[in-house]
């Protein structure tokens, strides 16, 4: 098992490399200014923010009724 | 296709091929091409290759389901019982298994470990009674019956098939009917006969007996 | 997260005239999806019941195994993978399909224009499971366990799946100019991870099988992958869209969630070995699967401090909204399942947990605690949303919530039990085998229990499905009773 073990581990550090590699040119062309920007992005003026979407939940019956 | 899309697709490409190297490539590489070796006291090639009938009788084992309740893997001392058990003389290792088609380790002992049966029950008359029913051999058992295996027929005018099972009172057959085994379940015992995965002087098997221990 | 960031965003203070054009788009969107991800969400009910029958009848033969043991095609030892594959998939993973497909759909801003890609699709995948399952059935189970299918139900599924990959990568490609947001992370990914799993398993363990000894490492990488980069990525991908999206507020810190998704994509693939402890494998190889395990830690740690500061101050909320239940539900029960599985990965409980009843019951606190519900409670979002029309019963959704929860408490909380008993007892070399057997029994009783109260839940289920197709009287006349709401009118905001 050693030949084998010596090929993966170069394959592994090799791969490691390259990943960090590519996380820091993510990283220096801006892709991770303001994330907080991308959470607001899935509301819009349709559904904004503050405004809960769940059908059953936008229009509950009288309360007696609206415990599950 | 955008710079970020791109880098999500290219990092869960890299993300999976270290693991594929590591759990795929790795097993197939140096897990994947044993040999037999020659026994060193009797010069037999060890571990021995399956005969067709075993071979047949270890598709009977995949078809029905057996690994579903028994293991095939007989751990060391310093882990569980499995040796106090007696369901082996040493642990097993990797090259034991390469005489099976099908690798069967199994995750789950509902049953009992099946790797060294062959030695721990040789018989076929156990065996056949066994899984005809196994009340009859190990009662409050909750594996399942596989009567399906065996035929149920009329005695014939010659007499009693020199096959047939004699099983005990309250699971035998109404009189003047015997069940006889199917070359099926026949297969499958000859397969289960041939479970002796600790039994090999493997040359990994000095080492595993001290790891059995100390790991 | 400041109040002032509240009022920075879309919507607030957008003009009649953009919500109205925002409006329009998500109703587009919709529609586009209602036929495509309707099917596969359909189909997957129909798999969940079938699968759950299935089950109940495993489960039943295990304390009793006399039911049903006459027929080599009921047989325990072909049930139970039918059992296992019909649920893997054919319920979560044409549920995980639709929904996927779906979020994609929504978060990308585009509608799906790939009907006949999708409906051949829909009707391959169905194919494939059916002759699955009945091939397991027949007796050609393949006896790698999470693969069963034999080889010819595989072409089905993976041609299928080509389509519905094709389908999220046009999606993806036609997408709107912004952020890529986390849930088209996981679901991308998890949509490239499966059929890489699955062909790969297959070519190696089924159609040109590897030597034996190397069978087991490349088996539980596929296993339990399907299980982290499949499941998973889908479920979690859901819940982060759907958490949000319900009460109307954004994920609690977003670049957790990247650093989430990266170090499950990272450690997740390197478990697998440990379902192999104790066997006959290298312990480096075992190890790096061990460590991997407990790194685990890490995503699942980001992932339950972003879900939980999301929901704070919206825990009220579950009171009235039973999507949200399920979801929530489903996302406590991924830590959970979680580090209970980084903790089992360690050796010296290994030891005792390893091939007890107590890893089934970690098995289905996973893929049904948490997968399952997190699923049930994304089709109770997305069905009114394609349909344009309302649940018709929610006493049925209550009979379907409470069955599951409550089934599956039951199921978890006996058969863990019962599992360390029995693996306790298996480490006493002086108790005899038969014994800790019996000793069981009661526990599998139990199973059975929990079950058959999911499996109610199920039909419930089911037939609230069938209901809200076929009984059209409920749609409006115009889209949705969203769009009949006044800007700023938020009946019940938070």
């Amino acid at each position: 098992m050693l030949l084998p073990s010596f090929v993966i581990l170069v394959v592994m550090l090799t791969l490691s490399f390259v990943t960090l590699l590519a996380f820091s040119k993510t990283a220096s062309s801006g892709q991770f200014e303001n994330p907080q920007e991308a959470a607001r992005s899935i509301f819009d003026a349709d559904e904004p923010i503050g405004k809960p979407t769940d059908p059953l939940l936008q229009n509950p019956p009288d309360e007696a009724d609206s415990k599950i | 296709m955008s710079n970020r899309f791109r880098f999500i697709l290219i990092g869960s490409i890299l993300t999976f091929a270290s693991a594929f190297a590591g759990l795929v490539l790795l097993p197939v590489w140096g897990l994947g091409n044993f040999e037999q070796v020659p026994d060193p006291e009797t010069g037999e090639m060890i571990p021995p290759l399956l005969t067709n009938q075993e071979q047949r009788g270890l598709q009977v084992y995949v078809k029905n389901g057996c690994i579903y309740c028994h293991s095939q893997q007989v751990h060391p001392e310093r882990a569980r019982t499995d040796i106090a058990r007696g369901w082996g003389s040493r642990r097993t290792v990797a090259h034991d298994y390469m005489n099976q088609g099908r690798a069967q380790l199994g995750t789950m002992r509902t049953g009992p470990d099946l790797s060294n049966i062959g030695v721990r029950n040789p018989s076929s008359t156990w065996h056949l009674l066994h899984l005809y029913d196994p009340q009859t051999t190990s009662p409050g058992s909750i594996m399942p019956p596989f009567r399906f295996l065996f035929e149920e027929q009329e005695i014939g005018e010659a007499g009693p098939s020199p096959d047939a099972l004699s099983i005990p009172e309250g699971f035998a057959p109404p009189a003047g009917r015997e069940v006889v085994p199917t070359a099926e379940v026949l297969d499958l015992v000859a397969y289960l006969q041939s479970l002796r995965l600790s039994e090999y002087e493997v040359p990994e098997a000095a080492a595993a007996r001290i790891e059995s221990v100390i790991e | 997260m400041t109040a002032s960031d509240f009022t920075k965003t879309e919507g607030l203070s957008a003009s009649p005239a953009e919500q109205r054009e925002m409006l329009q788009r998500r109703l587009e969107i919709d529609r586009a999806a209602r036929w495509p991800v309707g099917i596969f969400l359909g189909s997957s009910i129909l798999w969940l019941v079938l699968g759950s029958l299935l089950a109940l009848a495993a489960s039943i033969k295990m304390h009793d195994p006399e039911f049903l043991a006459n027929n080599p095609w009921l047989t325990f030892g072909r049930v139970r993978p039918a059992h296992l594959n019909v649920v893997a998939y054919g319920w979560l993973s044409t549920a995980g399909i639709g929904i996927g497909l779906w979020i994609l759909s929504r978060l990308c801003g585009v509608a799906i224009e790939e009907y006949r890609s999708l409906a051949l699709a829909a009707l391959l995948w169905n194919v494939g499971n059916v002759v699955g399952t009945w091939g397991i059935l027949r007796g050609d189970s393949t006896a790698v366990e999470w693969l069963e299918y034999p080889t010819y139900a595989a072409p089905f599924l993976l041609l299928s799946f080509t389509f519905v990959m094709m389908t999220a990568f046009s999606i993806m490609r036609r997408r709107r100019p912004g952020h890529i947001y986390i849930s088209q992370f996981y679901i991308m990914a998890g949509f490239i991870w499966l059929p890489a799993l699955f062909f790969t398993a297959h070519g190696l363990l089924v159609l040109f099988p590897v030597q034996a000894p190397a069978q087991p490492p490349i088996n539980w990488w596929y296993a339990h992958n399907v299980l982290g980069l499949w499941f998973t990525p889908i479920a979690l991908g859901a819940v982060y869209y759907l958490i949000p999206k319900i009460i109307g507020k954004p994920i609690h810190s977003y670049y957790l969630s990247i650093i989430g998704f990266w170090s499950l994509a990272f450690f997740y693939a390197w478990n697998g070995m440990h379902h192999l402890i104790g066997g006959p494998y290298p312990a480096f190889l075992i190890t790096a699967s061990v460590v991997a395990s407990v790194m685990m830690f890490i995503p699942v740690v980001t992932v339950a401090i972003n879900h939980h500061f999301t929901m704070i101050g919206h825990f009220k909320d579950l009171k009235y909204s039973p999507t949200l239940r399920f979801v929530v539900f489903g996302a406590m029960s991924y830590t959970l399942v979680s580090f209970q599985g980084s903790l089992s990965a360690i050796r010296e409980l290994n030891y005792i947990t390893h091939f007890t009843h107590y890893t089934i019951a970690h098995a289905h606190l996973g893929a049904y605690a948490f997968a399952s519900m997190v699923f049930f409670g994304a089709i109770y979002y997305i069905m009114p949303r394609l349909l344009e029309r309302e649940w018709p019963s929610r006493g049925l959704i209550r009979v379907h919530f409470w069955g599951s929860a409550i089934g599956i408490t039951i199921y978890f909380v006996m058969l863990s039990w019962g599992g360390l008993l029995q693996g306790i007892e298996l480490n006493l070399k002086e108790t005899p085998f038969m014994e800790i057997v019996e000793a069981t029994i009661p526990y599998l009783k139990w199973r059975s229990v929990g079950g058959s109260l999911m499996t109610i839940g199920h039909l419930a289920f089911m037939v609230s499905f069938v209901w809200m197709v076929i009984d059209r009287r409920n749609r409006g006349s115009e889209p949705t009773l969203f769009a009949n709401r006044k800007p700023g009118d938020t009946k019940t905001a938070p």
